[in-house]
């Protein structure tokens, strides 16, 4: 890739990062208050949300990580993505509607209200601090990657710029900002992926080029012959997806970030409809980017090219490059930069009001509106100063922070989230047993692996396998998820005002003690819990291990 | 049907599908492997779809196009319980 300065990849991302600001600046006039601040003042209406939920979804992950992983792992890498795009839909029937009609700010806001706790809600933003940073520094990290092998400028500066742009936007334009700015660069980004991908189909000869999800398959029988592994879904145990079933399902119910989404629609009806065009439009965009990768093994494989393994994250750049040319290189590079800066808005965004909003307002109870939204401004400077700092050490592959970020939402947010919506019973014993027990069963395995280094096959036998560690989120939900349902039978049943909470997040006027208070959900989530702890371990070694 | 069961039963319904579909597919790849490949060492896909081997293409349009399909049904419905019940 480049080793000089590439103009006009330089002049493509500027363009985009000064529309950026210009949009945020734009948005602050809309902004007066601190619901308009964090949520657009509830105005947002479905497709405009669900291109800006398309852009948070589609983060440099997209355009970095997963080309990677589908070099390195071929189908399994698919399958983590189709995982990831269907999740959406779970959330979609599981919680976004619910979560609307509970009009809270943030997903610390819900969970204290919800669990009538307020230490609940202190323990909340801690934890989203964590997945925040997790995922933000492999995000930021995409962009100085950008900056030093596409643009030739150091990484350094990329952190920097980028970590900045953002700041100013996010804390100028609020979540107007943040909305139409996530808008505009969907739109970037789809025009960004889906060009380059027809002109690299079309560079290897692929008559279907013109709808790259699809119109790959006249190159597969070549890629059964140089690479016959390629399709393989049985090189890991079963296990490894219920593992990614579980983590991308629970784990994007428990993104902070996504769900502060929700928040900002007009009513839950928009709520609904704007997750299934984010669907519709996600499995477009993923669909492309694993012709992408499909493309890089071929390419590869039948031109005899070696590229470092370093450079893995690179690939879409690198082919785009090598068979589209430097123009078409410079628009996937502004692409890159707009997923990049609309993922990381979107969790300053959620740092930034889970400091003011659920911390300081809970210990501060009593400060005006005016200040609150004054000290909100500030602190989300400050958040994005001090996240860009974070993100000059970055980790190796963004994509498997993003992953282990997932695996630790679903366990502390996602379980305590999707009772809280469909069960009356669950208490705010039983909510904070789950968290604390979910957050530690993936945060201290993180810990441990990514930053200690130890050997996942140490930590257990069951981790053993290509991207053993994914396993990890087979037991540290389901353990969640018992915990949370025991806990709370044991304990005393949550107030009639919180109950009745339950009735009005699913639209009803009136209240019945009966609804969502049965024995079958609570019973059917443990048992099903207890399966799959025991089909993990227990049942191991039923399965042949074929390739592993 | 009382509105609530509806919507109970219409979301275990939906949700049900939706990780048979799109969450848990590839398990019965595995568990079905002889369905869909011939016997190892080669494992060679039986059946091709658009170019693609069957299992591969379920998983590219169910995950995609399945679910989204799934996602539309059920806030039709959804919309629907709520005019009427609320």
């Amino acid at each position: 890739m480049s080793e000089s300065v590439f103009v006009p990849g330089i002049i493509a991302s500027v363009a985009v990062l000064a529309v950026s600001i210009m949009i945020g600046f734009w948005a602050r006039k809309l902004t007066s208050n601190l619901a308009d601040y964090y949520v657009a003042g509830r105005s947002i209406g479905a497709v405009n949300n669900g291109f800006a939920m398309l852009s948070l979804s589609l983060s440099l992950t997209t355009f970095l990580g997963l080309t990677a992983m589908i070099i390195f792992g071929f189908y399994l890498a698919v399958a983590i993505y189709a995982a990831f795009t269907a999740a959406f839909i779970a959330m979609l029937v599981l919680a976004a509607p619910y979560l609307r009609r509970h009009r809270s700010f943030t997903t610390m806001a819900f969970i204290g209200d919800r669990f009538y706790s307020r230490n609940l809600r202190l323990l909340s933003v801690a934890i989203m601090l964590v997945v925040s940073v997790l995922y933000m520094v492999a995000n930021i990290k995409g962009v100085g990657i950008i900056f030093e092998m596409l643009l030739g400028l150091p990484e350094f500066w990329g952190i920097l710029v980028g970590g900045l742009v953002v700041t100013i936007y996010v804390t100028v334009g609020g979540m107007y900002g943040v909305t139409y700015n996530q808008t505009f660069q969907s739109l970037v980004m789809l025009f960004a992926i889906m060009l380059p991908v027809m002109i690299i189909l079309r560079a290897l000869g692929v008559d279907g080029w013109w709808f790259p999800p699809l119109g790959y398959g006249e190159m597969v029988p070549t890629m059964l012959q140089v690479t016959p592994h390629y399709f393989f879904p049985f090189i890991v145990h079963p296990v490894w997806y219920i593992s990614i079933f579980l983590g991308t399902f629970f784990g994007i119910i428990g993104l902070p970030h996504f769900v502060m989404r929700f928040f900002t629609v007009r009513d839950a009806r928009e709520a609904r409809w704007s997750t299934v065009i984010c669907t519709f439009l996600v499995g477009i965009v993923n669909a492309s980017v694993y012709a992408v990768g499909f493309a890089g093994v071929y390419y590869m494989a039948t031109q005899g090219v070696q590229i470092d393994p370093r450079y893995y994250d690179r690939f879409v750049f690198i082919l785009t490059e090598s068979l589209a040319g430097s123009g078409w290189l410079a628009i996937a590079v502004a692409g890159a930069v707009a997923a990049a800066l609309s993922t990381i808005a979107g969790l300053l965004m959620i740092m930034g009001a889970g400091l003011v909003h659920d911390f300081y307002g809970v210990l501060r109870p009593n400060t005006s509106p005016d200040k609150m939204l004054k000290m909100a401004t500030w602190v989300m400077f400050g958040v994005g100063i001090v996240s860009t700092l974070i993100s000059l050490r970055p980790p190796e592959f963004i994509l498997v922070t993003v992953m282990w970020a997932f695996g630790i939402a679903g366990a502390a947010f996602g379980v305590p989230i999707v009772l809280g919506i469909w069960w009356k019973r669950a208490t705010k014993e039983g909510a904070a047993a789950g968290m604390i027990v979910g957050f530690l069963t993936s945060f201290i395995p993180y810990i441990l692996i990514e930053i200690v280094g130890w050997d996942p096959t140490v930590i257990s036998r069951f981790l053993y396998g290509p991207m053993g560690w994914v396993k990890n989120v087979a037991y540290s939900i389901p353990l969640a998820f018992i915990v949370m349902v025991v806990v709370s039978w044991l304990t005393k049943a949550p107030p009639l005002e919180v109950r009745k909470q339950v009735d009005k997040m699913h639209g009803w006027t009136d209240y019945r003690e009966e609804r969502y208070n049965g024995k079958v959900l609570p019973v059917l989530v443990v048992v099903l819990s207890v399966l799959c702890i025991l089909f993990s371990f227990t049942l191991y070694d039923v399965f042949s291990r074929i390739g592993t | 049907m009382d509105g609530y069961k509806k919507e109970m039963w219409i979301t275990v319904v939906v949700f049900t599908l939706v990780v048979l579909t799109g969450g848990i597919l590839s398990v019965f790849f595995v568990l079905g492997k002889d369905m869909f490949f011939g016997p190892g060492p080669a494992f060679k896909p039986h059946t091709h779809v658009l170019g693609f081997p069957l299992h591969y293409f379920l998983l590219l349009v169910l995950s995609w196009i399945g679910v989204t399909v799934l996602g539309g049904v059920w806030s039709y419905v959804m919309d629907r319980i709520d005019k009427k019940e609320v």
